[in-house]
């Protein structure tokens, strides 16, 4: 072996190089960050490894402006780069351009793709939803029928509204037979036309324990229901696919029964106020008629006709003394309403409803009360009233 | 208890809320506006007894064919 035919270090690096960068794709990798260094320049240097190996890897500054998520030592992620060569060092390293947390990332990336698409299918149009009834009768559950969701919508339903009947299709609210249970248990509801309104939707659990009602069967079987239906999965703050395709989403299952279910107190008072105004109303025009007859009428008639004048008034007396009793009865058997409604301030001043920790929130300027978060866009100004006092507050983030 | 036949409560809200407007603004003469009370009597003694006399009733449907 010569001199002359050995490569210089520069020269067997480059063929190296040429070899391996062209062998090689853009990839993705996964593994465990064992250390981890965001350098002064912003560039990242750190090293993936799992149980055999270890892989050198740079992320350059301009990339890892875009990333919100920082890997710590310690974390699993995938990262997408490719394997190049760094040749002052002698070594290969993989070039990122994309960490990003594996597991929870997936998901989260899977649903911001279902999403997408299935929006893109129209599940999620405004003009689908339909209005629920104010006071269903008949609700239709598609849940577990050992969850919570389910004791909870219950209880609920037992206080506001003990005369609604519930039928539940029972259906696994996790796990591989969940998908397929909940479509057909919609799909049962839905087409026997029993229910006024569906509550699909399970208690709170893990992203991976909700993930059914963010598979496009289900969100398919809800956005298609021709019976309204109302979406609750998991607390306040998960929100599924199955709810932005729903006619409403509720924030928890028990929310979604006060959502739905009219409240008996405040139906009674309703029904007490209306029978109170049909009597004064009715009052008021026998009197009218009765003055009427008193005086002009009685003139003309009295003069002309007697007989038609006595007739006349005497209708009138029976006509009011029919009012009278019926008012009095009237009176009689609401007693207790009476007082009831009179001690407790009036449920039917929309005022009072602030002291039970309601709000009015007005946008800035106008007097119309916003019911809605399409009213709004991000950066309006609000006003908002409480029972006691008011504030000023600025839109930041908006959901349907 | 077919859905129709037996009065609603969505319906009987909306007529009684139907009648006491016609009542307040129509101002309907004595012979109609006593006919109006009338039907609002009755309409509210079918609402207030629904909310009165009532348990919960829950009809569990059979599991889903696994």
């Amino acid at each position: 072996m010569s001199d002359q035919t050995a490569l210089t270090v520069y020269e067997i690096t480059t063929r190296i190089k040429t070899v391996l960068e062209g062998g090689l794709p853009v990839l993705w990798v996964k593994g465990e960050i064992s250390q981890f260094t965001k350098h002064r320049s912003g560039h990242w240097y750190f090293t993936l490894k799992d149980e055999r190996s270890a892989l050198p890897c740079v992320l350059w500054r301009g990339r890892s402006d875009g990333l919100t998520f920082i890997p710590q030592a310690g974390d699993m992620v995938v990262a997408q780069g490719k394997a190049t060569v760094y040749e002052r060092g002698g070594r290969y390293q993989f070039d990122c351009y994309e960490v990003r947390p594996a597991g929870v990332g997936d998901l989260a990336q899977a649903f911001e793709a279902l999403k997408r698409k299935l929006d893109g299918e129209g599940f999620f149009d405004l003009q689908r939803k339909i209005q629920l009834p104010s006071h269903p009768e008949r609700i239709g559950l598609v849940t577990s029928p050992e969850g919570a969701a389910l004791q909870d919508i219950l209880r609920v339903a037992r206080e506001r509204a003990p005369w609604v009947e519930f039928q539940l299709a029972p259906a696994a609210v996790q796990g591989t037979a969940a998908v397929a249970e909940i479509v057909q248990a919609i799909r049962k509801l839905d087409d026997s036309g029993w229910a006024d309104v569906i509550i699909i939707g399970r208690g709170g659990g893990a992203p991976e324990d909700l993930w059914a009602f963010n598979e496009e069967a289900v969100v398919r079987a809800v956005a298609e229901c021709r019976t309204p239906i109302v979406s609750a999965v998991g607390h306040e703050v998960d929100v599924s696919l199955s709810d932005l395709a729903a006619d409403l989403r509720a924030p928890t299952p028990s929310a979604a029964a006060e959502m739905c279910l009219p409240d008996r107190e405040a139906l009674s008072d309703r029904l007490f106020d209306y029978q109170g105004r049909l009597v004064r109303v009715l009052r008021s025009r026998i009197n009218e008629y009765r003055s009427w007859l008193a005086d002009y009428a009685a003139t003309i008639i009295r003069q002309r006709v007697p007989a038609l004048w006595r007739e006349e008034s005497q209708r009138v007396d029976e006509l009011s003394r029919r009012l009278d009793s019926a008012a009095s009865r009237y009176v009689e058997r609401n007693r207790s309403t009476l007082d009831r409604l009179a001690a407790k301030h009036s449920s039917l001043d929309p005022m009072s409803i602030l002291a039970r920790g309601y709000s009015v929130i007005k946008k800035m300027g106008t007097a119309k009360p916003v019911t809605g978060s399409d009213e709004l866009n991000v950066g309006e100004r609000l006003d908002i009233k409480f029972d006691r006092g008011s504030a000023e507050a600025v839109v930041d983030n908006l959901n349907p | 208890m077919a859905k129709e036949t037996e009065q609603s409560f969505e319906n009987a809200i909306k007529r009684l809320e139907e009648i006491v407007h016609l009542l307040e603004e129509e101002n309907p003469s004595l012979e109609d506006a006593l006919k109006l009370f009338e039907e609002g009597k009755t309409l509210i003694g079918l609402c207030q007894n629904k909310l009165d006399n009532a348990e919960q009733k829950l009809k569990i449907l059979t599991e889903p064919d696994r």
